[in-house]
């Protein structure tokens, strides 16, 4: 962990979608839990755990009359503060379709600051930035039309990174992609984070992109029932298996190797650590 | 009921000046009760392919035989055709759109105008086949389901017409492990309890792996690889090349190869994986804390 400075503080918040009716389900449990400045969080568990729920309570999308959810000081229940902490904290949608705006890729990256209200010269500077990072400076007068589901995926996050957030939530960031755009899009999020200090939530069945997290969580049934680094939560293997997910495949290698008898340790949790491993036998 | 592709060619907009080619002199032959996979990157044409197997595509150029009976025949019912080969979407939400799981899947069943009881014994079948409890089931909204229950619930509305092949395309997207683990298994006891042949389409190497007797391997419209799961897995480095991965547990061993360690390069399953690096290890003298 790099720091433990607090952006963003959940204290027993439930909620429940339709309540008041005889359909009322109850989504979120008692959530108690941080996001700290700077680090990159894993929030995973199966279809229906609450992870979706739970973090359009990190922005406002969502707010519950039971509990509170702080971000940077700001409440959420608070609708004066909705603006600014939708300035602080991004979202980046599972279908991109359902953010992109224009037709061009530099005029959709430009919709977000056009509509904070900035001078023109800093509009064309984020939007140069945005698509700096997100390497897609020579798709910038591209049809968004003409894009891979991948090149779709970076052009939403460079519109929300735009903003300027200090946090971005991305909701399944990789499915539907191929292995060659899911790869692509794991590098630039991991750089988002190490470069330019964005905090950054992924909600995510996939142990690849959970592995190069700081820490993760495991929701399941509106509770979260697992926390710490990928490293400690994987050590818990029957538990993870209750849960529904899977094991980094380094892991499951790792653990058999141990069992078989090896001096290899079952904390392994990237491929690279397990062939050093193995090659110091 | 083998499907018999030969000098397939297909474009989009055809004739117009955004005139996209999208297959270019596709073969192929799928035999009867094969487990065939077809992978490919996005946009290398596996699911434009895939739909010519039950005529949802004409072919423009080339034919395509089912079962000997040839689509773009004006005489061969097209109808009947699409009722021996079931096609799964990638995304549920394109098939399901009866209120309720059990009117969802006799939906074809109505259609065919079979009997009533009949109707109810195919979709009490298709129901069992796929793991979705009748009584708990049946009179289910739709909208009401899980990613998995949506899946399982396409996949029956095809089952219940009894096709011989059931082509796949990219079922396990957007599933959690433990949905996603469910529906292979459903797959895979279809193929070798039902014997029903199986073309199975996406971009991952994973369970394509595990799962079947033969690789088909499609880039920019063309098939570059047809052979059996473990020699395409030999070709590590063409694959990486086409923006394709191997299944993880593999990619490990070749890692391990390029260090000198002595393993096989086609592994196909995390459990052969761990195997062979015990062999290798052992034969390499490596020391066992204990046995």
């Amino acid at each position: 962990m790099k720091t433990l400075d607090t952006l963003i503080r959940v204290n027993n918040l439930h909620f429940s979608y339709q309540t008041g009716t005889s359909a009322a389900v109850k989504a979120l449990n008692s959530i108690n839990m941080a996001v700290y400045r700077g680090e990159m969080l894993a929030i995973t568990g199966q279809n229906g755990s609450g992870k979706s729920t739970l973090a359009r309570h990190f922005n406002g999308l969502l707010t519950s009359a039971e509990g509170e959810v702080i971000v940077d000081g700001l409440s959420t229940a608070d609708i004066k503060n909705t603006a600014a902490i939708r300035k602080i904290v991004g979202m980046v949608f599972q279908n991109p379709d359902n953010q992109l705006v224009n037709s061009i890729v530099e005029e959709d990256v430009a919709f977000g600051p056009e509509n904070l209200g900035l001078p023109q010269d800093e509009i064309q500077e984020r939007v140069n930035w945005a698509l700096q990072v997100m390497h897609l400076e020579n798709l910038r007068c591209e049809s968004l039309h003409r894009l891979s589901e991948g090149q779709k995926k970076q052009v939403a996050i460079a519109g929300v990174l735009a903003m300027k957030p200090r946090c971005i939530v991305l909701d399944e960031p990789t499915v539907h992609l191929d292995p060659r755009g899911k790869r692509q899009l794991l590098e630039s999020i991991v750089r988002l984070n190490r470069e330019e200090n964005i905090t950054i939530i992924i909600l995510t069945h996939s142990m690849d992109e959970v592995i190069h997290c700081d820490r993760m969580i495991v929701m399941n049934m509106g509770a979260i029932k697992m926390h710490g680094t990928p490293r400690k939560v994987f050590q818990q293997t029957e538990q993870i298996m209750l849960m529904g997910l899977d094991l980094p495949v380094a892991t499951q290698l790792a653990i058999g190797l141990h069992q078989k008898g090896y001096a290899i340790s079952p904390d392994i949790i990237h491929p690279e650590e397990l062939i050093e491993n193995i090659c110091r036998l | 009921m083998p499907i018999v592709v030969t000098s397939l060619c297909f474009s989009y907009q055809r004739g117009t000046p955004f005139e996209k080619k999208v297959l270019h002199d596709i073969n192929l032959t799928i035999e009867d009760g094969e487990f065939l996979s077809i992978i490919g990157p996005t946009q290398s044409g596996k699911t434009t392919l895939a739909q010519h197997f039950n005529a949802l595509h004409i072919p423009q150029k080339g034919t395509v035989l089912i079962d000997g009976s040839d689509p773009s025949d004006k005489n061969t019912d097209i109808t009947s055709l699409r009722y021996k080969i079931g096609y799964v979407f990638q995304n549920p939400d394109y098939q399901l759109f009866a209120p309720t799981v059990g009117e969802d899947i006799a939906f074809g069943l109505k259609n065919q105008r079979l009997a009533r009881i009949e109707i109810q014994h195919r979709v009490r079948e298709a129901m069992a086949m796929v793991g979705l409890d009748y009584n708990t089931f049946y009179n289910r909204d739709i909208f009401a389901l899980s990613g998995g229950q949506r899946r399982r619930t396409a996949i029956a509305g095809v089952l219940a017409c009894r096709p011989k092949v059931l082509v796949l395309d990219d079922i396990t997207a957007g599933l959690d492990p433990r949905g996603r683990d469910e529906i292979l298994s459903v797959v895979r006891s279809l193929h070798s309890e039902q014997n029903v042949t199986i073309v199975f389409i996406s971009s991952s190497m994973d369970f394509a792996a595990k799962l079947s007797d033969r690789i088909v391997v499609m880039v920019q419209g063309r098939i570059i690889m047809d052979n059996t799961v473990r020699k395409v897995l030999g070709r590590s480095g063409e694959l990486r090349s086409i923006g394709l991965e191997l299944p993880e547990a593999t990619a490990i061993v070749h890692l391990l190869r390029a260090k000198g360690y002595p393993l096989p390069s086609d592994i196909l399953s995390l459990d052969e994986a761990l195997e062979a690096i015990d062999t290798a290890l052992q034969k390499a003298g490596a020391t066992k804390l204990w046995n």
